[in-house]
């Protein structure tokens, strides 16, 4: 039986676990009917002049670059043979989030004053899916292979039409 | 024996060296061009996503710091009741309610201009709440900054202009919607002596009292903004205006 890394799938997970977060931090940007400005309040965060590029909410951006990390890594899993170039797209994408939570959260301690727990949990998991990721890459200038074992199962494989 | 039709044995094994050594070039060339390719595997995503970290941080930067022209908001609703510096409405009205807020608060912005005038409506003009206006000026010097230059508007009896002023003119926290150059163009636009209303700033007049009033708030227990007490409850905040009113309907006689 051969051995499958496991670092994809903790990347899947971490993914996961981003899109629900920025997904709630998305509708909290939408949600103009706040009432509370205190410290440790997403809100003040959300709904401080930082919190857009382009009229955009960071938050949908978070939103957008999870989903596609987990588009990516269920990519990777599926077309094996892509790992590579899939790890590659994935790790330049967790590094963009990571520069760019590094600024955020700067600007949540020096500039808002106001520390948003759940842009920090962002911050942490977009920070754990760059190790993943470039453990992956670490794995691929090795010359590694990225994925051990194709994923399709043996049964499948079987019950495909021989050519 | 004849040895024609055959390699010498000494040709045959420098072809075979000859051989070995283009494969061995060939695999040594292979070897290259794959490390090669994992090497850009590697570089280009690194450029791209530190190129796109630059220009998302510029881009933000940009719009963050784009403090628009001061504009005046419409006052009219503060005019039609009674008012004292910072307290509004009937003095004698039954229900006394406090605000806490933070010139810098989108939160009390929001207050201010979805709700507040229902508030103001059907309860201040109606003479059944006094309701009073405090500095809890907490994120940032241009909050307190803000709150000292709404109390040199109060000196010349149009603190709720000026309060008002502030939030329609409230861009973000500590990006420069209220230094003193904007502070004293909103001053003008409320219609203030300007040169009075800088010296009342520049001097500090009221800096003390924003300090006392903000020590006072955090002593009885205000924590974030808006906070309101009603009667002198302990400080609370609200996720809707029910949350509000409902308390001054319980303590209405």
């Amino acid at each position: 039986m051969s051995r499958r890394p496991r670092w994809p799938l903790l990347s899947l997970l971490l993914a996961l676990a981003g899109v629900a977060v920025a997904g709630y931090l998305t509708v909290v940007a939408y949600d103009d009917a706040l009432l509370v400005c205190g410290l440790g309040d997403c809100s003040t965060v959300q709904n401080s002049p930082y919190a857009k590029v382009g009229g955009v909410p960071i938050a949908l951006l978070g939103l957008g670059m999870y989903l596609a990390l987990l588009g990516g890594g269920l990519a990777r899993w599926r077309w094996p043979r892509r790992a590579d170039l899939l790890t590659s797209a994935n790790a330049g994408i967790a590094l963009a989030g990571t520069l760019y939570s590094a600024y955020l959260t700067y600007l949540e301690l020096f500039v808002i004053h106001a520390i948003c727990q759940w842009c920090v949990t962002s911050a942490v998991l977009v920070t754990a899916l760059l190790l993943v990721e470039g453990w992956g890459l670490r794995r691929l200038l090795r010359g590694e292979l990225l994925l051990e074992a194709d994923p399709l199962p043996r049964a499948s494989r079987r019950q495909q039409p021989a050519p | 024996m004849s040895t024609s039709g055959r390699t010498p044995p000494k040709a045959e094994n420098r072809a075979e060296q000859e051989r070995l050594s283009r494969r061995a070039q060939r695999k040594l060339e292979a070897e290259r061009r794959a490390r090669q390719r994992r090497m850009l595997f590697v570089a280009v995503p690194v450029v791209i996503a530190v190129i796109a970290a630059g220009i998302g941080i510029w881009l933000n930067q940009r719009s963050a710091q784009h403090v628009a022209a001061v504009q005046m908001p419409d006052v009219s609703k503060y005019t039609s009741v009674p008012r004292d510096g910072r307290i509004l409405g009937d003095p004698n009205a039954p229900v006394h309610v406090i605000e806490w807020g933070d010139y810098q608060c989108p939160a009390c912005r929001s207050f201010e201009q979805r709700f507040f005038p229902t508030i103001l409506e059907q309860y201040i003009a109606t003479g059944k709440v006094r309701w009073e206006f405090r500095d809890f000026a907490f994120i940032g010097s241009e909050s307190t900054r803000a709150a000292e230059a709404a109390y040199c508007a109060l000196d010349q009896g149009k603190f709720w202009e000026f309060h008002a002023a502030l939030y329609a003119n409230q861009t973000g926290e500590n990006v420069g919607s209220f230094s003193d150059r904007r502070l004293e163009e909103i001053a003008r636009v409320v219609g203030l002596d300007v040169d009075a209303f800088r010296s009342c700033l520049r001097d500090e007049k009221h800096a003390d009292a924003v300090q006392q009033m903000v020590r006072e708030a955090q002593s009885l227990g205000v924590r974030a903004t808006p906070s309101f007490s009603v009667n002198g409850s302990a400080p609370f905040t609200i996720s809707s205006l029910a949350d509000l009113t409902s308390r001054i309907e319980e303590a209405l006689p």
